[in-house]
């Protein structure tokens, strides 16, 4: 363990400790804070520096696993503490009224050296254990509220939903580390591919993380914990160590998994902008095109480009946690105005950009980003994962299919963000209680103009439909940007400023009083039936998990719960019965023969006792009697001999 | 050997055995302390008759002895028995198993 680690990993775990002691609660934020402070401005001293390091040491004998800090892990540490400053000094407002603030920030310190271990780890052992703690933080923030059934339920849900893919992912590396004998990150650089079973197995794990295919419904769920959480955990950072580890692995990857990395992500990414095109709650939608958006990221590593989706998981983090803070103000505010019941509800909700303009000019532009429009780093990125899509789609049969569904993906994406957008911020207010004057406090401005700011594109290059990305270049080595398929630029536009226009031309009727009613009715009814009912239910996955699988998996429990009583109880029972009767029988021998045998021979020595005792009872005459019968023998025996 | 010394025989064995089943039988400490006298006497013939012989005589004379030192047992035994009547109240031999009370 070198210094630097050290200090990586026990700021947060220490500052996680000193959070949950400290009183009163109003003040427990400052020991995750500073932590991340710390953190976030080392990390930035060792990237000026260029510091890169791996160290090794003997876990168990004949085992060695280590730590790396390299560009991308040192990178993904500074967007961690930085998103994760940003979150922190959002909470103080947003928890205020908690009452287990210390907890609250305790856990996410907790939640941020177990990321920043993930990162820093370099054998897949520890990248295993940390992984497990970032799910196990999810699972405490999930059910932070656990007062209320379904909180708890969302978060038992998130965590069992993890577990199944995890355990993909533990025999994947126990296979990897015992069968080829790579068990270091840093090694498969120079490793040859994998077997089809190993890379399918890790990737199984890391669609778990990332909430991609069969795994996604858990991620609609966890937005029952805080909305800060939700930015952090659920947007930014955690959700996207499963790309992390997909980008890490893809140099191994067997090329059949990729491909089927390339269409789960392809089909995730469609599947997720769908259903959040009828979702009415504020997080919902953020969260289904967080789905959506990492399945950019895993088509980027199936197409053979995770650089580009690096690139996309870094802006990501920032429009997303952006839009993920905007909304938490805008539930803040429903809160504080008294709305506790449909605080979430994008129906009670309108006009609100009189209330929180900062904000609304942060979601504005976060939403921009998202929606993939020319200025924001979200094109950049999203340009980067579809020209590769594009590039890869030359060498299958039907590969086209895959960049259609990526632009596509692009046109949903913006139509939706301007349906939030519209139903959010514009028209009146729909509410049931009074909207009134809130002044936007400094710790919930700063983090969403913060966050806007990082989400505009001269960060990252001066053109803003450029492609030539020095980030990229610094973050993971040297990107071949294509220079070819120059018409996509103008189509990715286009598709984007359409969505965006059909989503004005969509909603525009929520700017009016009577007219919204009517837009919001219609559209009730429609997701109701017909094919977007498809969309309303998030294509029933979620309803096939909760009311069918674990039905049927319960009622089979059952099944087993009888079998075991009838059979396995009975068996054991008559073996007890049995053993019982075969006691009984030995104790009956015990008392006869063994205690008869001992009895007797206790009795044999009573009769001789009591017969020898009769020759010297207490009585003068009988001894004088034997002395003289004595004496008698005596001479006689001197006679005969 | 005289036809005296072979009757005295005899009839001291008669008075031995006489006594000795007295002193065996005989549930009173009285009857025993005689039973003991008679045994203690019939030696004491045998003393006498084996000495008739004897011109010296030590045999007559260690039996006069013999009935002195009979006497004073027989006073002691008697002293004692009366104060083991008066202890237990009984001169039966039979309650006389304890020497501690």
């Amino acid at each position: 363990m070198s210094v630097q680690v050290i200090i990586l990993l026990v700021f947060p775990l220490l500052g996680a400790f000193v959070s949950f002691f400290t009183r009163p609660a109003k003040y427990s934020f400052i020991g995750t804070a500073l932590s991340m402070l710390v953190v976030a401005i080392y990390t930035v001293c060792l990237l000026g520096t260029d510091f890169q390091e791996r160290i090794d040491f003997e876990w168990i004998p004949s085992v060695n696993v280590g730590w790396h800090l390299d560009r991308l892990a040192l990178l993904l540490i500074a967007l961690v503490a930085t998103i994760s400053l940003l979150v922190h000094i959002f909470s103080i407002t947003y928890m205020e009224k908690d009452e287990a603030r210390h907890r609250y920030f305790a856990f996410l310190g907790f939640f941020c050296f177990s990321m920043i271990g993930l990162l820093v780890a370099d054998h897949l052992i520890l990248v295993f254990v940390f992984w497990e703690l970032v799910g196990f933080s999810s699972y405490l923030l999930i059910g932070f509220w656990w007062q209320q059934e379904e909180n708890a339920f969302a978060a038992r849900y998130a965590f069992i939903t993890n577990r199944i893919a995890d355990v993909a992912l533990f025999s994947g590396i126990l296979w990897m580390i015992q069968g080829i004998g790579i068990g270091s990150l840093s090694q498969l650089q120079s490793a040859s591919e994998l077997p089809l079973v190993v890379s399918l197995l890790l990737v199984i794990g890391a669609f778990g993380k990332s909430a991609q295919g069969p795994f996604f419904t858990w991620l609609p769920r966890a937005m029952a914990g805080p909305t800060p959480v939700s930015a952090l955990i659920h947007a930014a950072t955690m959700v996207a160590a499963g790309v992390y580890l997909l980008i890490r692995l893809s140099p191994v990857l067997a090329a059949d998994v990729q491909l089927i990395v390339a269409i789960i992500g392809g089909l995730t990414a469609l599947i997720a902008a769908i259903s959040a095109l009828t979702s009415y709650d504020i997080k919902g939608v953020l969260a289904y095109s967080t789905i959506s958006q990492l399945g950019y990221m895993v088509m980027g590593v199936g197409t053979g480009a995770p650089e580009a989706s690096f690139f996309h998981l870094w802006t990501h983090a920032f429009f997303k946690a952006g839009l993920f803070l905007s909304v938490g103000a805008v539930i803040h505010y429903m809160h504080y105005i008294g709305h506790h019941k449909l605080a979430q509800d994008m129906r009670a909700m309108g006009g609100i950009r009189k209330q929180l303009p900062i904000v609304f000019y942060g979601y504005t532009i976060c939403m921009l980003a998202l929606a993939g429009l020319p200025f924001f780093t979200g094109f950049l990125s999203k340009e980067a994962i579809i020209l590769q899509t594009i590039v890869w789609a030359q060498d299958y049969q039907i590969g086209f299919l895959l960049p259609f569904v990526a632009l596509l993906t692009a046109f949903l994406t913006a139509f939706y963000m301007f349906r939030q957008w519209l139903y959010v911020f514009f028209g009146q207010y729909r509410g049931e209680h009074l909207a009134y004057h809130f002044i936007e406090e400094a710790p919930l401005k700063i983090p969403v103009i913060l966050l806007a700011v990082g989400s505009i594109f001269f960060w990252y290059t001066w053109n803003p439909i450029g492609r030539d990305f020095a980030f990229l270049g610094y973050a993971i080595g040297e990107y071949p940007m294509n220079g070819a398929y120059g018409w996509l630029t103008p189509v990715s536009i286009l598709l984007a400023v359409g969505g965006a226009a059909f989503g004005y031309y969509r909603y525009h009727g929520l700017k009016d009083q009577k007219e919204s009613v009517e837009v919001i009715r219609d559209e009730f009814d429609r997701s109701r039936k017909g094919i977007l009912s498809l969309s309303f239910n998030a294509f029933f996955v979620d309803w096939f998990y909760t009311r069918v699988l674990s039905v049927a998996f319960i009622a089979f429990c059952k099944r087993l719960f009888i079998f075991d009583k009838k059979w396995i109880d009975g068996f054991i029972n008559a073996v007890g019965v049995f053993t019982v009767l075969v006691s009984k029988a030995a104790d009956l021998i015990d008392k006869i023969l063994v205690d008869g045998i001992v009895n007797l021979l206790a009795g044999l020595q009573v009769w001789i006792g009591n017969m020898i005792r009769l020759f010297h009872a207490s009585r003068v005459q009988l001894h004088f009697f034997w002395a003289v019968i004595l004496l008698v023998l005596v001479v006689i025996g001197f006679e005969i001999f | 050997m005289t036809e005296l010394m072979t009757y005295g025989a005899y009839l001291s064995a008669g008075l031995f055995c006489t006594g000795l089943l007295i002193a065996v039988i005989k549930q009173n400490a009285i009857f025993v302390l005689i039973g003991l006298e008679l045994i203690l006497n019939a030696a004491n013939l045998n003393l006498v008759i084996f000495s008739t012989n004897d011109p010296s005589l030590q045999g007559q004379i260690a039996g006069i002895f013999i009935v002195v030192v009979g006497a004073c047992e027989a006073a002691t035994a008697l002293a004692i028995l009366l104060l083991v009547y008066k202890q237990y109240n009984s001169s039966n031999v039979k309650d006389l198993n304890r020497l501690k009370y």
